[in-house]
């Protein structure tokens, strides 16, 4: 049993799933420290399929899966599910918040579950909530955001109005419907994956706010080195990542794409992650 | 990560260590609902328990001698709107469950932890309104008894020992419990209901009974050569010749 040869945050290399191969067929990704991918795909295409797999909520039924050096097709469940607790980070499209927990307590919550004792849990979710601008918001529950029950009930468990909503607490300019998805982000973010997995984290936003929150999720990317795996069907939130991998029917295909907010994310003298192992090249090329 | 927040060896990741009480704690936490709309489900859930408990808990208290096909079926009977209400309001809550469930999921939460914990709103609310309604019978079962005939069957059942009902409570507060996390499972949800409407469907049964009654003459026709009768060969005689 080998590395890969240039050891990529996470490497998947040949997986087939079901058996059949009928949704996901030899299918390849690698992706850098600190780099942000997006896998592009009309519905059907196995996106779902290939973030299950990936995450390992699914097991491929053939190929490898490497994540920071270690083979995750070899762990065993209980393994497997401890370190995806503690080194993989997942966004859902239908990203669900209790309505009993503030944002704070539901950031902190993958941490409590995870072992971390409740002051030092708090803290962390307050600092990640900093770091995503909703701060203000740590305190309130869903349901208690303005106007989250007109503009983001897609989001939240419970889509009753507050009884008293309060007002004037969050930045200006930041709609409940985006102070959820960043909260989700958050929540994702606060155990400081390895590899960050987020199934359309953009939906519904406009322009603006996706352009913002995409602004941050690269930037946090970055500083703390976390693979970012972004799952879409749209192309412009497929723009706003660094590399594009297309997966039709099942099997991806490479495509240089020019990002048109191009800027220096990857760490200067990183391996560019390749699955056949060649020399490091300068271009971005995806698999 | 040990419970200051601190890394630890990378071994240790394997094992992760939840805080003592922490589950029972969030379950208790998320139990409680928050929404005026949850709260009232809720509590028409506790309620329609209440309903239904004081039925079961005399069936389980009273004498086996004193339980009769018939005073079996009037309890039972006596429970049966109880019982659709808790049927109806659990069923009503599923879905705040599944939500709860996923939620927790989504949050690193294992399976079997998201689903107790999404859970422990039915099983508090239907648990308490039967514990209530079971308390209430067990604490006037003795007025309840001198008040009723002789004759009755509740008479002999309400004479049972105090200490038989502290688990006569119990089951009945388990059973209530249970009874309605069935109602709100989604197995239901798998069911074609349509089938059953379909069934009630008033032209199809029209179309039905016609198609039954017109099935009837044929057969009654096509039968009639077989009855060897002396009237029927007669009958057969005078037909005039094709």
């Amino acid at each position: 049993m080998s590395l890969p040869s240039d050891n990529p945050m996470l490497d998947a290399r040949g997986l087939v799933f079901p058996a059949d191969g009928s949704v996901l067929n030899q299918v390849g990704l690698a992706v850098g420290e600190g780099e942000t991918v997006a896998v592009l795909g009309a519905q059907g295409a196995g996106k779902s399929a290939l973030m299950s797999c990936l995450s390992g909520e699914s097991i491929a039924a053939a190929g490898t899966l490497w994540t920071n050096g270690k083979p995750i097709h070899l762990l065993s469940p209980e393994r497997r599910r401890a370190f995806r607790l503690r080194h993989y980070g997942l966004v859902h499209q239908s990203t669900v918040f209790l309505p009993e927990l503030t944002l704070a307590q539901a950031t902190g919550l993958p941490l409590r579950f995870a072992g971390v004792g409740q002051r030092a849990a708090a803290q962390r979710a307050h600092t990640w909530l900093t770091r995503f601008e909703i701060e203000g918001a740590a305190h309130l529950r869903p349901p208690e955001l303005p106007g989250e029950a007109e503009s983001a009930n897609s989001l939240s468990a419970n889509s009753l109005p507050a009884e008293t909503p309060p007002t004037g607490i969050l930045p200006t300019g930041i709609l409940p419907a985006e102070t959820l998805r960043r909260a989700a982000l958050a929540r994702a973010m606060v155990n400081e994956p390895l590899v960050l997995f987020a199934d359309e984290p953009f939906i519904g936003l406009s322009d603006e706010s996706t352009d913002t929150t995409m602004r941050i999720l690269r930037s946090v990317a970055r500083s703390h080195g976390t693979a970012v795996i972004v799952f879409t069907r749209d192309t412009r939130t497929a723009t706003r990542c660094e590399r594009i991998v297309h997966l039709v029917a099942g099997r991806t295909a490479a495509e240089p794409v020019p990002v048109a907010t191009a800027t220096p994310v990857r760490p200067p003298g990183f391996p560019v992650a390749t699955s056949s192992g060649a020399k490091p090249s300068p271009a971005r090329v995806a698999r | 990560m040990n419970t200051n927040g601190t890394l630890v060896a990378a071994d240790g990741y394997f094992e992760p260590r939840e805080t003592a009480w922490f589950r029972t704690r969030l379950a208790l936490r998320l139990a409680v609902p928050v929404e005026r709309g949850a709260r009232v489900a809720a509590l028409k859930l506790a309620a329609s328990a209440a309903l239904a408990a004081p039925p079961v808990t005399i069936v389980l208290i009273a004498p086996m001698a004193t339980l009769t096909l018939g005073s079996v079926t009037g309890l039972l009977a006596a429970g049966l709107p109880g019982f659709a209400a808790t049927a109806w309001t659990a069923a009503g809550l599923r879905e705040s469950r599944l939500l709860a469930t996923r939620g927790l999921r989504q949050a690193g939460a294992e399976q079997r932890t998201a689903w107790l914990i999404g859970a422990a709103r039915l099983c508090l609310f239907a648990g308490i309104g039967a514990l209530a309604g079971s308390a209430l019978v067990a604490l006037t079962h003795a007025t309840l008894g001198a008040a009723v005939p002789d004759y009755s069957p509740l008479h002999r059942m309400f004479a049972a020992n105090a200490l038989t009902w502290l688990p006569a409570i119990t089951v009945t507060t388990t059973l209530a419990a249970v009874g309605a996390l069935l109602a709100s499972s989604p197995l239901w949800e798998q069911i074609d209901w349509s089938r059953f409407a379909r069934g009630l469907n008033v032209r199809a049964l029209n179309a039905r009974t016609l198609h039954v009654r017109t099935l009837n003459v044929r057969t009654a026709r096509l039968d009639m050569p077989r009855f060897k009768t002396p009237l029927f060969r007669a009958m057969r005689r005078s037909r005039p010749p094709h």
